[in-house]
């Protein structure tokens, strides 16, 4: 399964051979889980690296947990996660009978796999407002969700 | 902290328990606070002769006899085999070792001395060779592999195997960054180089080193960065205020958390943001003067090319990114030599001298480490059929030219020496780990004292090998060196 990367990679990398180069899925496939992600040693996928997923050339006891720029750059961009994040602001808006609190609270505990403190409900009503398209606006909460501590780190 | 930390924080405890306590769990408690935030950069053992690195690798391998270890007695004795006792045995490739004979092959492009020092350089490099007087030509290297994977991860990481950290992760974890808004190590892959073998990941990749002295490559194109753009659909002003939602959300999480990695990944997210306004300013060289392009040559306009990547290097460099690695393929004449390696040539001599001299006019070139060079030779025989203008030459391993320039090496000096075939290094070899060594030792490191723990063992760039090669070091280097004899 081939999820979406940024054209040329493998080209820009020097690692494709014969011209070959990366063609993402499209349809269903794309949005299957990352077990299933197609890898080439020689330009792995660059989410996947930016997550401190191992290169497996060697055999890792221990994984890394690192903490770069790149990790905020993926998960606020990479459409691997823009598309996770507007399909879960699509749940969210669908909830019946649900007001705007619920609905961040809902995003947020999907994420997080806890209820958010009243501090943390405020900070995502305070995105929220930024936009006024209601689906637009959960994405973007949604998104930013992802790249907080509460939805990466286990406590 | 991971559960292997939080065991070996244990077994720590239950031993500083059993001998010293008190001073044992204090040190202890020091330790998890700051394994949970950045790791601190090492600081240099000793006053460094240079502060970044640019390292042009040519790779492939280019020929040393068709650039700066021209052999006249290849000329004369063009077509005799190769007399075995030079080969002395030696286990060739598959590609040349079945061959009936291996015709000498003199080369195609004449060679003469240059500069004050008088130092050999091809007519194919007619740039390098006006500043020759700023190099340390090294014509003595010697390496252990034969092809080109184990060759190129050899030089980019100190071990013929895959998995450890590249020499521009052990810089950047040596020393750290010199900019806030830019990451350590950065690689640049040229697009004008013939794609005839691959690269890897891996060859900057930061094995069992700290994600963060990973190398960034930058790509020619609007995004240098992957994922560097906002997405559709969001705005700039959107984006900021995504970051203060985050603020506001660690915020809220460290007080109620404690974790010091909360603070770093706030502050990690907004280096982020300040990438989306750095990167694309650092890669923009549409403010460079014509004077400038008239310098690296015309394709320097041409985002992505060798001579546009020399050129993104020196903005790096001026920047205070630590190590640029800069690759170019297409140096594997293995056939059809005399045209393509001119090809090869024509790429990149005018854009090499140009970086020298530019970052020499900057004042940078003192203490800026300029590195060129591939992971072997090539053979003093021709491969395939040696016809009247035309040739080939296999992997060498046994000897191969790279020169060194700036930071505290020694400028117009040639070291060490082949045989008069170019087969075999008559004095002065240099190892591929005694490289790694003086490249440490310039940026002010013992390349025995730079170590990382992993599986149980302290790890360096140079395993257990490598020496500093003295005699590749300027005047200046020399007192502070022996100090540390």
């Amino acid at each position: 399964v081939k999820p979406y990367q940024p054209p040329g990679l493998w080209r820009d990398s020097g690692a494709a051979w014969g011209g070959a180069d990366y063609k993402p899925d499209t349809g269903p496939d794309a949005h299957r889980r990352s077990l299933y992600t197609f890898r080439k040693r020689t330009a792995p996928p660059p989410d996947m690296q930016a997550l401190d997923g191992t290169s497996r050339e060697v055999c890792v006891a221990r994984r890394q947990e690192t903490n770069t720029p790149l990790q905020t750059l993926v998960l606020l961009g990479d459409p691997v996660f823009t598309e996770c994040a507007q399909a879960l602001a699509a749940k969210a808006a669908a909830l019946p009978g649900a007001d705007a609190d619920a609905r961040l609270a809902f995003v947020f505990a999907s994420l997080a796999t806890r209820t958010p403190r009243e501090g943390e409900l405020a900070a995502l009503r305070a995105l929220h407002a930024t936009e006024a398209d209601p689906l637009r606006a959960l994405t973007l909460v949604a998104s930013t969700v992802m790249a907080s501590d509460a939805a990466m780190v286990l406590r | 902290m991971n559960a292997f930390d939080r065991l070996d924080v244990l077994c720590r405890a239950r031993r500083a328990f059993l001998g010293r306590a008190s001073l044992g769990l204090g040190a202890l408690a020091l330790r998890s606070l700051v394994r949970g935030g950045d790791e601190p950069a090492r600081a240099p053992h000793f006053a460094p002769r240079c502060k970044r690195v640019v390292y042009l690798f040519q790779a492939g391998g280019p020929s040393p006899f068709e650039t700066f270890d021209p052999k006249p007695l290849l000329r004369e004795r063009h077509g005799e085999p190769l007399p075995d006792s030079v080969r002395g045995g030696q286990r060739l490739t598959g590609m040349s070792g079945n061959q009936a004979i291996l015709p000498l092959a003199g080369s195609f492009a004449a060679a003469r001395r240059h500069g004050r020092a008088g130092i050999e350089v091809s007519d194919l490099l007619p740039h390098t060779a006006c500043i020759v007087d700023r190099l340390c030509v090294v014509r003595s290297l010697h390496t252990e592999a034969i092809n080109h994977d184990p060759a190129i991860t050899f030089f980019c990481t100190g071990s013929q195997i895959s998995g450890r950290p590249a020499m521009g992760a052990w810089a950047a974890y040596g020393l750290g960054s010199d900019n806030r808004d830019l990451p350590a190590f950065v690689v640049l892959v040229s697009k004008d180089g013939a794609r005839d073998q691959p690269l890897y990941a891996r060859l900057w990749g930061t094995g069992f080193l700290p994600g963060e002295y990973q190398g960034v490559q930058f790509r020619p194109g609007a995004s240098p960065v992957l994922f560097l753009a906002n997405p559709d659909g969001v705005s700039e002003a959107q984006r900021a205020a995504q970051i203060d939602a985050l603020a506001a959300l660690h915020r809220d999480q460290l007080a109620h958390e404690g974790d010091p990695a909360i603070e770093a990944r706030q502050a990690q997210a907004e280096l982020a943001f300040r990438m989306q306004s750095s990167v694309p300013e650092v890669a923009d060289v549409s403010s460079e003067p014509d004077e400038v392009f008239r310098l690296y040559g015309d394709r320097a306009r041409d985002p992505g090319t060798y001579a546009a990547n020399c050129l993104l290097a020196r903005r790096l460099l001026e920047r205070g990114v630590r190590f640029v690695q800069l690759f170019h393929q297409g140096w594997d004449q293995h056939g059809n030599l005399p045209a393509d390696l001119t090809r090869q040539c024509q790429q990149t001599d005018q854009a090499t001298a140009a970086l020298v001299t530019d970052l020499e006019r900057r004042g940078l070139l003192d203490d800026t480490l300029v590195v060129w060079g591939g992971e072997f030779g090539r053979t003093a025989y021709c491969q395939g059929r040696l016809a009247k203008d035309n040739y080939g030459r296999d992997h060498h391993p046994r000897c191969f030219t790279m020169w060194l320039a700036g930071g505290g090496v020694r400028a117009g000096h040639v070291h060490g020496s082949t045989d008069e075939f170019g087969y075999n290094i008559v004095d002065g070899a240099v190892h591929v780990h005694d490289l790694h060594a003086t490249m440490l030792h310039l940026l002010g490191f013992d390349h025995e004292r730079l170590t990382w723990r992993f599986q149980g063992r302290d790890y360096r760039l140079t395993d257990v090998f490598g020496r500093v090669v003295r005699e590749l070091l300027g005047s200046s280097a020399l007192p502070e060196a022996e100090e540390w004899d």
